[in-house]
């Protein structure tokens, strides 16, 4: 008690000046949150994992700003807003919990105002979120293979999102009075956001979006012009939140009179009216440019030649040819020299269809089949027909071994666009082989896709059309292999190149050339129908 | 003095039950139930690793309910009572325990039941209970040590303000930790046994910490009249 009145008189409060005194107890309280343990624990917890992320990505590091600025939304929000509804709720829960509630009244400083003091000690910390959130997406941009541009409305949702649990820490301390209620609100929020991002909730989008994080996936990181995230009207939405709850807030602790209520009104329509404003359709310049991404990508990208490589990328995404270029280099290691010259066009392509969503991974073969000559149709009309399909996920073993399985079938068979039947013989061994040897990334990369696969080991994006898969038992000779001196391989896949790329060389044969046993071929009935 | 501790035992159940403060936990096992009927009520399709995954929340809320039944606002007067501070927290445990054991069987009952297309049957119950045995453990053994402090210190504390912040932070950092460390792992994973594991031993340690924070902390008497 002594030591309040003591700090206040320092301040050079005097009665009856509760502005002052409200922004010097703010300035305390501001200072006791960045420092209270749960807040420390939550900053480590966040810069923790991102760092981490980090650092095992080493430089293999390929992140798509559009894609990562609202990605840690949720993670922010659990960690740093979390720690903010925690750390306010108990600080302004302090009296309450010590029972000096009373002593308070003889203050000079009557109860709204020291309600607002809290509501105002949560700005400082979302101003480090800011800067840590914004920090984090600098570093990420000044990563040489980093694609793309952020937005600025999704980065401000972080400090928003912080400030709306922080100020919500502070009206379950006025309102209910039990430590209790915030923890199990993150867990409901936690329960509740999950339920919003299954697709099968019942009214998934709403809910989504009238949570203070969405999210909202597509199917795989777009260009920027084709992002279709309302993230300006979600932080407007979110904004108009926080200013209700801050009302609230101080009408539950005795406040009253025309302005708190013209307040109050403000945030309401604010809130009701962005947050009905995300549900406008999508514009029609996005619908028109994921239309010209999906049907005719070369108008929106821009093409590079490496030797008789050329590569073709989405406008912000040209910085990841030279990662591409590695991949291909390294398929080409393992050709002989006449067929690795030979001209190669890779051409960047998207889709914004969910097949996992729509329910059509279970397609049939001619279904299949007519999908990936709708997708050889487009690089047709760009004048490719056989360009080699690349995604917009790069720097990770899948993407790798994707890319390159769909390298060395271009190379092997000379046919783009496989209709992800599968590839037996000879011809799977040597694609597998030539994939898994192309850099580390890939051998990686088909080590998971092996660890993760049963009858076949699979080639593509589950996402796209097309791809191809090698059944087990070449994917197993083509495993021997790399085991062994890529240069030894080299050199008997470059001397019997002609027999192994040939379509009717079996698997025994390829075996026989490279002194691999092969395994037998299973009963009829479980046999798969190679077509690839 | 064994004997009549178990006796004494017996004998402070019920007043103990009257004294437990029950709000918090059965605030918190409501919205833990909570979590798992509205899924189970309505026909929305969930995989074995989203039950899991609900079954994990809804185990977070009653360990964070947990912690507060420890706390005790007539904890300072009872000890120079002759009744041991053990035989006083087995007490506590002896209500505590049925009453998380009844409703984690609700829960668990109500998931099984109300999982569509019979992954009911497939759910890895017993890991999950682990887990949940776990973390209740960690959230009474934060309490009962933060409790042991505040009376070695000689002031007022409740264990449960102390324990769930702790808890939440175990479980954020339980989500984000690296293969091969990993706690909270798909039913399907590989790593499932190596996880339980880790869970079993979180769960001993837990139960090691909160048998070593019940025994009293004494002090030598120091007093001026030498």
């Amino acid at each position: 008690m002594t030591a309040a009145v003591v700090t206040e008189t320092r301040a050079g409060v005097r009665p009856g000046d509760p502005r002052r005194a409200m922004v010097a107890l703010a300035k305390a309280e501001a200072v006791r949150l960045l420092r209270h343990p749960v807040t420390i624990a939550g900053i480590l917890l966040f810069v923790g994992t991102q760092l981490y992320g980090w650092l095992s990505a080493g430089s293999d590091h390929y992140p798509v700003l559009q894609y990562e600025d609202w990605s840690k939304q949720f993670t922010a929000l659990l960690t740093l807003g979390g720690a903010a509804l925690v750390a306010v709720n108990l600080a302004a829960l302090r009296a309450h919990r010590h029972g000096t509630t009373a002593v308070f009244d003889t203050l000079v400083l009557p109860a709204p105002w020291r309600a607002g003091a809290f509501l105002l000690s949560v700005l400082p910390y979302s101003a480090v979120v800011a800067v840590l959130t914004g920090g984090r997406i600098g570093l990420l941009a000044a990563v040489p293979g980093a694609a793309g541009r952020p937005n600025p409305f999704e980065l401000a949702l972080y400090p928003a999102a912080v400030l709306l649990l922080g100020a919500v820490g502070v009206l379950l301390a006025r309102w209910l009075r039990a430590a209790i209620v915030a923890p199990l609100l993150l867990m409901g929020l936690t329960a509740v956001t999950f339920a919003g991002a299954l697709p099968s909730t019942p009214g998934a989008t709403w809910l989504r979006w009238l949570l203070p994080v969405a999210l909202e996936e597509p199917p795989m990181p777009l260009p920027v012009d084709l992002m279709a995230r309302p993230a300006g009207r979600h932080l407007v939405y979110v904004l108009g939140l926080v200013a209700l709850v801050a009302v609230a807030v101080l009408a539950v602790t005795g406040a009253r009179g025309r302005r708190l209520t013209a307040a109050g009104a403000a945030g309401l329509s604010v809130a009701v009216l962005a947050g009905s404003a995300q549900f406008l359709p999508m514009s029609d310049a996005v619908r028109a440019a994921r239309s010209t991404a999906a049907e005719r990508p070369a108008e929106v990208q821009t093409c590079r030649r490496i030797d008789q490589v050329t590569y073709c990328a989405f406008d912000g995404f040209s910085s990841w040819i030279g990662g591409w270029d590695g991949v291909v280099r390294g398929v080409l290691r393992g050709a002989p020299d006449d067929r690795a010259r030979q001209p190669l066009v890779v051409r960047q392509r998207m889709s914004t269809v969910d097949l996992y969503a729509d329910g059509e991974s279970s397609r049939s073969a001619e279904q299949a089949a007519a999908a990936a000559a709708a997708w050889r149709r487009v690089d047709a009309r760009a004048g490719t027909p056989d360009a080699v399909t690349v995604g917009t996920r790069w720097g990770d073993g899948r993407s790798a071994i994707t890319f390159a399985g769909l390298v060395a079938y271009q190379v092997v068979v000379g046919r783009g666009g496989p209709d992800g039947s599968q590839l037996c013989g000879a011809r799977g061994v040597l694609v597998a082989w030539l994939a898994g040897q192309a850099t580390p990334t890939a051998a990686a990369g088909l080590h998971e896709a092996d660890a993760t696969s049963w009858g076949a080991l699979p080639f593509g994006d589950p996402q796209f059309p097309i791809g191809l898969s090698v059944p087990d038992r070449e994917a197993a000779v083509a495993l021997a292999l790399l085991n062994r001196p890529a240069a030894d391989v080299a050199q008997v896949v470059r001397r019997s190149w002609a027999e192994l790329a040939a379509a009717k060389t079996s698997a025994e044969r390829a075996g026989e050339l490279f002194g691999v046993p092969v395994a037998p071929l299973p009963p009829e009935e479980e046999r798969t129908v190679c077509g690839a | 003095m064994r004997r009549v501790s178990a006796r004494v035992l017996v004998l402070l159940l019920a007043p103990t039950v009257r004294a437990t403060r029950w709000g918090a936990f059965l605030a918190a096992a409501g919205v833990g139930l909570a979590i798992v009927v509205v899924p189970a009520a309505t026909t929305t399709m969930l995989t074995a690793e989203d039950l899991v995954a609900l079954l994990r929340v809804a185990a977070v809320c009653g360990a964070l309910g947990a912690g507060f039944l420890l706390d005790d606002p007539a904890a300072r007067s009872t000890a120079t009572m002759p009744t041991p501070r053990p035989v006083r927290h087995a007490a506590r445990a002896g209500v505590i325990l049925p009453a998380v054991a009844v409703w984690w069987a609700l829960v668990l009952g109500v998931t099984v039941a109300g999982a569509e297309e019979g992954i009911g049957a497939t759910l890895p119950i017993g890991g999950v209970t682990a887990e949940a045995a776990a973390l209740g453990a960690v959230a009474l053994m934060v309490a009962a040590v933060r409790l042991r402090g505040s009376r070695a210190a000689g002031v007022r504390a409740d264990g449960g303000v102390a324990a769930f912040p702790a808890l939440l932070v175990l479980v954020m950092a339980a989500t984000v930790l690296p293969r091969g460390l990993a706690l909270f792992v798909s039913p399907d994973s590989p790593e499932w046994t190596g996880a339980h594991g880790r869970w079993v031993v979180l769960l001993a340690v837990a139960l090691a910490g909160s048998f070593w924070a019940s025994v009293e902390p004494t002090r030598p008497l120091r007093t001026p009249f030498r």
